[in-house]
């Protein structure tokens, strides 16, 4: 029997998250044996109050840097073997009925997809028109970008493995809910059956040829470290430069535990742009400041799934009425999700 | 002949056309090519951007094509 392409890069991808667990236990085991003999490893780049402001940007991406290279690496193969070994059409096949299996469908198969930010409109546009519907298609635009596995991979490396499992869990369900309640409020509205065609799309296998499919690999690889990476150290630099502003006292007031800093920080998570993946060394530096872990996760909720250019290009698709509908019971579910989290996740660094 | 790129112009689009030009180019055939960024005159014909429809027929949808592959279509 032949290896289908589907099945080696499923393989590839158990093999570099396999590693990651790997290499960051490792690093833990290591780093508590050596607090067990009372040696203390000493940060490569310290920031202390008395390091001079300019240098804190510059040593915030340096210790960026030192801590996550090898998280990134992971995260951008991952990617890469996403897109380049998934094939969409397995997904998108199954979003063109309507029926309840489709808001599982979008929700777990829309991050799996790992399309670019201006193939999701399209794209949502089309599942709602020709396929699974309104519900299913807002499911799918919300689910999405919230847990790329880049961003999982970040959140599980720099923050902990709770963030990435409540993120993961808290997310998709919200994407769920929401698309669950938009559907039942604008059902009749949005029901006409156009002239369009059903949404089909044939799904051929295509078998392993290693030394092309490794290739395209390496291609989908660099085309998201040329795009996303200079954005990444550009956001770390400026959180750098945030950073000397921002006083545990500020913190601990605005973004600490708490029901208004919850409903803060989800929207702050709006209004604030940040570009894919930046979202999780700048919620890392807040925690570490003394933001709540409740807090927190709202914003990685709400940030992704609701920035204000992706609100404005679906606008073009739907009514605003349900663009404000769906961020805000969006918002709303972020709020729940973030003192659900602070509830079995009370503390973290 | 017309050649069709459906998308909503951003780079990968803009990479799609480039190969079509090339391989309109190297092969030395006449081509309209049109630009279709509509999002509900995409919706019509695919649901993965980008695209290229050649004569009517959908090419590829969801990925770019290198340019060898569009000169075989052009054939």
């Amino acid at each position: 029997m032949k290896l289908k392409r589907v099945h080696f890069g499923i393989l590839l991808i158990i093999i570099l998250l396999g590693s990651l667990v790997c290499y960051e236990w490792y690093s833990a085991f290591k780093k508590s044996e050596l607090i067990q003999q009372g040696i203390y490893p000493k940060e490569p780049f310290p920031i202390s109050p008395e390091t001079p402001s300019w240098q804190i940007p510059f040593y915030t991406l340096l210790s960026y840097g030192e801590k996550a290279w090898f998280c990134l690496l992971i995260a951008f193969l991952v990617a890469g073997a996403f897109q380049t070994f998934i094939p969409k059409e397995l997904v998108i096949k199954h979003l063109g009925k309507r029926n309840p299996k489709a808001y599982f469908i979008a929700a777990f198969g829309g991050p799996l997809l790992s399309v670019c930010s201006c193939s999701i409109i399209p794209l949502f546009a089309a599942i709602k028109k020709r396929g699974a519907g309104l519900g299913p298609a807002i499911t799918f635009l919300l689910a999405t970008p919230a847990i790329n596995p880049a961003a999982i991979i970040l959140t599980f490396s720099l923050i902990s493995w709770q963030f990435a499992i409540g993120r993961i869990i808290l997310a998709l369900s919200a994407a769920i809910i929401t698309g669950v309640i938009l559907e039942a409020i604008w059902w009749t509205e949005e029901e006409k059956v156009g002239a369009l065609s059903q949404l089909k799309i044939e799904y051929q296998e295509r078998p392993l040829n290693l030394k092309e499919d490794l290739k395209e690999w390496f291609k989908n690889v660099l085309d998201f470290v040329k795009k996303i990476l200079p954005l990444v150290l550009l956001g770390i630099f400026i959180i750098g430069i945030i950073k000397i502003f921002l006083t545990t006292e500020v913190i601990s007031t605005y973004l600490g535990q708490g029901l208004a800093q919850t409903a803060f920080a989800s929207i702050m998570g709006v209004v604030i742009y940040t570009p894919t993946l930046v979202e999780i060394p700048f919620i890392r530096e807040l925690l570490i400041l003394g933001m709540g872990t409740g807090p927190a996760l709202a914003f990685l909720l709400t940030g992704p799934a609701l920035s204000l250019p992706s609100m404005l290009g679906v606008s073009r698709v739907i009514k605003w009425k349900i663009v404000l509908s769906y961020a805000t019971i969006m918002w709303i579910l972020g709020i729940i999700g973030g003192l659900i989290f602070a509830y079995f996740v009370p503390q973290i660094f | 002949m017309k050649i069709e790129i459906l998308g909503s112009g951003c780079p990968k689009c803009k990479q799609l056309e480039a190969n079509a030009r090339r391989a309109l180019e190297e092969t030395k055939k006449k081509a309209e090519i049109v630009k279709v960024t509509d999002i509900s005159k995409i919706i019509e014909r695919v649901a993965l951007t980008p695209a290229i429809v050649i004569d009517g027929e959908v090419k590829a949808e969801g990925r770019i094509p290198e340019v060898e592959e569009i000169k075989k279509w052009l054939k």
